[in-house]
């Protein structure tokens, strides 16, 4: 009776974990050359033809190991936004996160960071990413109520995007134009062991400091007085979380673009089977958030329409209705 | 023997004064309710007792040790708060809520033990909150929730406790038990500092009444002489009735006075 949702929670992590690597070894099988799962092993290992290993190696473990990193950063960073700002609704695309990350990812292409230094573009998106967040704790946390930081994630983002605007504008060279529109819809679409390199170290740092936040936030949840009386240090988790969200989320637009609304369906769809205690939810939501996202890949690669669609419109597809929703559900503590 | 000392304490928020040189020494008092009107500077002080908040200056003394000396994790041991308003951001179970009061004696990565348990329990026993434990906290009466937020403050284990306003909100049947449960709790060898609007409430069950206005200490001692005519009139500008019942005394605010005969 009082583990009653420990044993759940164990049990769904182990279900998520089983099927990240079913997706895994989809996402290696299938593709323009679909391969048996004894060719993607030989693969793998390196004593398949140079073809098989090409395939295997260059094309499709790249993007998978991508997708599975940024998925697991993204859910989980939705998860900590929402029991650090104590807002259901708290997630790095509706807040402005993602796109000041992605701000920070064009200020170093545009001023040709990256060129020279190829770890300018993570840096500089983490950073962008970690001015949201703290502008967004600070003023928001002021203020009881879950319409204020929507408000001022709508600000946030607004103005990230004119900035982006402003860039696209000023650019001399089309190109740069269209190829800043397409990232911003987010892909992970042919994507080499360069970007993995780039981006997966830095997830995983964020993944590890945000999963060590489980215990203070659940004290969160009596407020920051009640949590403070605990013992807990909030300068010490607020600056935790804002730094491994940023870490998280802006390595992953660095390297594929603004996938939106991972962290509010996640955590929102996870929290009714473990409880509501921020504890159980954080790795919960962790390998939820890369579920989601592998599946998403695979099924914007089955989804044989002209070209194939970006890994953000289809998320964006599947989470603006779910954020109207918990609008609707949470709209009481609105006023 | 639980101690807490206040020598000179004077805090100002955002500019404001809102105390000024507080001396309180509080030992072998059991229940001690800090009263006074709006923006007296109740809920300052018992913010400062707590830690949560920094005074300008002045110094305060948990059982002897400066408070700033406390590592968190100890100071949380040792002093158990109750905040106002019984607001929880989550809707956690009432057993999750009642666990959470575990946190400071909890090491990074273990887990509630046996014993956690047991401490549990009976700050839900004590609370009569055990058949509720299941509940959803969002969606218990107001009684109810004001009993699962003290068996949090409880299961602390800590030999002080803070209440910000307890029985706010309540109606008069869960005001007395609230106020019952913190008696008892008194007498099982606790402080309990606890802030009050209540005056008959703070009159009947208090060992010690505080008594704050405009951030000062207008009058501290046993209920009867602090809810005297006089600290009424000065502090909440009214006055009150008096009588006895059960052999009892109590006291009953009663009329408004005008603002020169009040100061005067």
């Amino acid at each position: 009776m009082k583990h009653r949702y420990f044993v759940s929670t164990v049990y769904l992590n182990v279900v998520f974990f089983c099927l990240i690597l079913v997706f895994l070894a989809v996402s290696l099988r299938i593709g323009y050359v679909d391969l048996s799962l004894r060719e993607v092993v030989h693969g793998l290992l390196g004593t398949a033809s140079d073809k098989t290993i090409t395939i295997v190696w260059e094309l499709r473990l790249p993007r998978v190991l991508l997708t599975i990193a940024i998925g697991a950063g993204l859910g989980l960073s939705g998860a900590v936004l929402q029991s650090l700002l104590r807002n259901p609704l708290a997630e790095s695309s509706v807040i402005g996160v993602s796109s000041s990350a992605a701000l920070g990812g064009v200020i170093a292409l545009y001023f040709g960071l990256s060129a020279g230094f190829s770890y300018a573009l993570p840096i500089s998106a983490m950073i962008g990413a970690g001015i949201a967040t703290g502008v967004l704790y600070f003023i928001s946390v002021r203020s009881k109520s879950t319409l204020t930081l929507i408000l001022i994630g709508i600000a946030i983002n607004g103005f990230a995007l004119a900035l982006i605007s402003l860039a696209m504008n000023l650019s001399p060279n089309p190109w740069a134009v269209s190829e800043i529109i397409f990232w911003l819809m987010g892909s992970v679409r042919d994507r080499s062991f360069t970007e993995v390199n780039l981006a997966v170290p830095f997830i995983l740092l964020g993944i590890l400091i945000l999963l060590g936040l489980g215990k203070s936030l659940n004290a969160l949840s009596l407020g920051e007085d009640g949590a403070a009386s605990l013992g807990v240090n909030l300068k010490r988790v607020r600056l935790l979380a804002i730094i491994g969200t940023s870490i998280s989320v802006g390595a992953g637009v660095a390297v594929a673009g603004t996938i939106g609304f991972v962290g509010l369906i996640v955590p929102h769809l996870i929290r009714p089977l473990v409880g509501n205690l921020p504890s159980r939810l954080l790795l919960a939501s962790a390998l939820g958030g890369a579920v989601l996202l592998t599946a998403s890949d695979l099924l914007v690669r089955f989804i044989s329409v002209g070209p194939e669609l970006n890994l953000g419109v289809v998320t964006s597809l599947l989470g603006t209705p779910f954020f109207l929703y918990i609008i609707l559900k949470t709209r009481k503590g609105m006023q | 023997m639980n101690k807490i000392l206040v020598e000179g304490l004077s805090v100002s928020i955002a500019g404001k004064s809102i105390l000024h040189d507080i001396n309180v020494s509080i030992k072998s008092d059991r229940l001690v309710g800090l009263i006074g009107p709006n923006g007296a500077g109740k809920s300052t002080l018992i913010r400062c007792l707590a830690n949560l908040l920094r005074a300008d200056r002045g110094r305060i003394a948990i059982n002897d040790q400066d408070i700033q000396k406390y590592s968190r994790r100890n100071l949380a041991k040792e002093i158990a708060y109750l905040p106002q308003g019984h607001l929880l951001h989550w809707p956690l179970d009432v057993e999750h809520l009642v666990s959470l009061g575990r946190l400071p004696h909890l090491s990074p990565f273990s887990q509630i033990s046996a014993d956690d348990e047991s401490i549990i329990k009976r700050s839900m026993e004590i609370t009569d909150t055990l058949n509720l434990s299941m509940r959803d906290v969002n969606t218990l009466s107001g009684g109810e929730r004001a009993r699962a937020m003290l068996a949090r403050a409880l299961a602390v284990d800590a030999p002080i406790l803070l209440a910000d306003e307890p029985v706010a909100s309540l109606d008069p049947y869960h005001q007395l038990q609230v106020m019952e449960l913190m008696r008892s709790i008194a007498e099982s060898d606790r402080l309990v500092v606890v802030v009050l609007h209540d005056l008959p409430l703070a009159a009947r069950f208090c060992d010690r009444l505080i008594l704050l206005a405009e951030g000062r200490i207008v009058a501290d001692g046993p209920p009867e002489q602090v809810l005297d005519r006089q600290y009424l009139g000065e502090a909440y500008n009214i006055s009150g009735i008096y009588g006895m019942e059960d052999s009892e005394r109590f006291v009953l605010p009663w009329r408004r006075l005008s603002r020169e005969s009040g100061k005067c």
